[in-house]
């Protein structure tokens, strides 16, 4: 890895957040008039001038824009309409649950998917291999938000097994991770299969197994170091969007993360801390990425360096 | 052709047939409310009658002719995310893979920045902003299925355009356009199809993810996704409400994704999406 390579990368991160805070501060002003936007319908006259100058919509765009990047570099995403409070204080408040839901997600989805995966390639056309594909295809068709109102269903509302909505115990925490992890394990585990195929039919497989090696050191040793790679990377980058992927199960839950945050905050015109979402979603995007990219440069130096 | 294969056909085509021809499907109006035969199960419950085979919602609506009409509302929106985006993907990929240089790297940069938004969040944020009108939303899908395209368009143009038909064309004075239109364009057909085939069932999903957050189709129209939504309210006591139209959603994407997997088998094994 070389540094000017690094250096390169950190800054087309940099320059990737910088476009994508243009986008974001952008959207919310392209409308017309913004500050109706921040403000109820029947907002009086007096009102619309109070805002107008407490949010400085009256200085020219590139002036907004500059204040907004300052002040969002120093940690201030402006007041939450709603909760009249720093929008930063709203949106960290909210991130353990969501942290909870996706890592709890991942993890499950890893271990459902690799050994799904792995297995269903080395056993080709096996009852085991037809059976996760078939998981593939249905997790792959079935929209997410429909599977967790069938779980609350048949789960909470017909076998009263566990709770439907809330957050805080393990036993809540059950339906929600399922609803978002069936999309994901299915992604993960066509992908591990293809992958494991794929370096299977190679040379050096075939070298292996000619020299006499057992089928568990082929497959362990040399198939998965191999195939494992592609897969590291994709479930970085995909944890990013397991992230972005909580807003309709928080929704359909009553969790209370970022995703039903910004849902609310939508709903509720609250735009500072829309804003502030979709950026702090963006930069850990961005972060996955870089950190990943990294990573795979690090332990396969054979890559592209472009 | 396999079992599987003619049933995911068979289930396509009367989609879109039940889609195209909602009006001689079903005999109700599917906005037309009904409050005192409200909440009523289907036909094969108790209590359901031949009057309304999958029973009716919580304003008496007929689901069946929701549902139908839902389908047509699908497709539609469905068929033009995927038409708009995929010519706008084509068109990038043909032009900055064909000619490279600063105006592609920009475009590739845009890609790379594009795929680190959060989408469903820039959905939400655009639609609750601008308001859930069809165009918007069909701007916003398209926001997200311009890349796919574009990236998989662009890695073969890119491998073509050096291959010896390319090369002997150009040397017989044969101008950008021609060769663009008549030697790049056919080649990557194959693929787009493909693509096409496996996004359009990824569009609906999104659609109605959109619709089942009340940020999508506008109601009273059937949209499965808002109808999934008002049915969570009654999961308990009317489950047909909240089943059908999910049931509807899985299997014709279900069925998208199966024409689109062994299409990409019959043409081009080594795409992977």
């Amino acid at each position: 890895m070389t540094t000017s390579w690094l250096v390169r990368r950190l800054i087309y991160a940099a320059i990737t957040l910088v476009v994508i805070s243009m986008i974001v501060f952008s959207l919310v002003r392209l409308t017309g008039d913004p500050v109706l936007l921040f403000l109820p319908q029947d907002a009086s006259q007096e009102d619309i001038n109070r805002v107008r100058r407490q949010f400085g919509f009256e200085d020219p765009l590139s002036q907004q824009y500059r204040r907004f990047l300052v002040s969002a570099l120093r940690g201030d995403f402006g007041v939450s309409i709603k909760f009249q409070e720093p929008v930063l204080d709203v949106v960290t408040r909210r991130v353990p649950a969501t942290l909870q839901l996706a890592s709890a997600a991942m993890l499950l989805t890893l271990a459902v998917a690799l050994p799904a995966g792995i297995v269903s390639a080395l056993r080709r056309n096996s009852m085991i291999d037809r059976l996760t594909m078939l998981v593939v295809v249905l997790g792959q068709s079935m929209p997410s938000y429909w599977l967790g109102v069938m779980l609350i269903l048949l789960v909470s509302v017909q076998w009263r097994l566990l709770p439907a909505f809330g957050y805080g115990t393990l036993a809540h925490l059950v339906l929600p991770t399922l609803t978002l992890s069936a999309f994901f394990i299915a992604r993960i585990a066509r992908l591990t299969r293809s992958g494991m195929l794929a370096v299977l039919k190679s040379d050096y497989i075939r070298t292996a197994e000619a020299k006499g090696l057992s089928a568990t050191s082929v497959v362990l040793k040399h198939a998965l170091k191999n195939a494992g790679l592609p897969i590291v990377t994709i479930v970085g980058i995909e944890f990013g969007t397991l992230l972005g992927g909580t807003v309709i199960t928080e929704t359909i839950f009553a969790w209370p993360g970022l995703g039903r945050l910004a849902v609310d905050a939508i709903y509720g015109r609250d735009y500072p801390v829309v804003q502030t979402i979709v950026l702090l979603v963006s930069a850990i995007f961005v972060t996955l990425n870089l950190v990943v990219d990294v990573l795979y440069h690090w332990i396969d130096p054979r890559i592209e360096l472009a | 052709m396999s079992l599987t294969l003619s049933l995911a056909v068979l289930v396509t085509t009367l989609v879109v047939v039940a889609g195209i021809a909602a009006p001689a499907v079903v005999s109700y109006d599917p906005l037309e409310q009904n409050i005192i035969d409200r909440l009523q199960p289907p036909m094969f419950m108790p209590g359901g009658s031949s009057a309304h085979i999958l029973g009716t919602d919580h304003l008496g609506r007929d689901v069946l002719a929701r549902l139908v009409y839902g389908a047509r509302i699908a497709l539609a929106v469905g068929g033009l995310a995927v038409a708009v985006s995929a010519l706008l993907g084509l068109v990038i990929a043909l032009v900055g893979g064909y000619y490279g240089g600063a105006a592609d790297a920009l475009l590739m940069r845009l890609l790379d920045i594009q795929l680190s938004m959060p989408f469903m969040l820039l959905a939400l944020a655009i639609v609750g902003i601008y308001g859930p009108s069809l165009g918007n939303i069909i701007i916003v899908l398209t926001i997200t299925g311009w890349v796919v395209y574009a990236r998989v368009v662009r890695a073969e143009v890119l491998s073509l355009r050096s291959r010896e038909f390319v090369v002997a064309c150009r040397s017989l004075g044969g101008s950008d356009v021609r060769i663009i239109v008549r030697h790049l364009l056919p080649n990557v057909v194959p693929s787009l199809v493909i693509l096409a085939a496996l996004e359009i069932g990824r569009m609906m999903l999104l659609e109605s993810a959109l619709s089942f957050l009340g940020l999508g189709i506008r109601p009273p129209n059937p949209s499965w996704g808002s109808m999934l939504a008002d049915g969570r309210a009654y999961v308990a006591s009317a489950w047909w409400l909240s089943t059908c139209p999910g049931l509807a959603v899985s299997f014709t994407v279900l069925s998208l994704n199966i024409i689109a997997d062994r299409l990409r088998d019959a043409l081009d094994s080594s795409l992977e999406v």
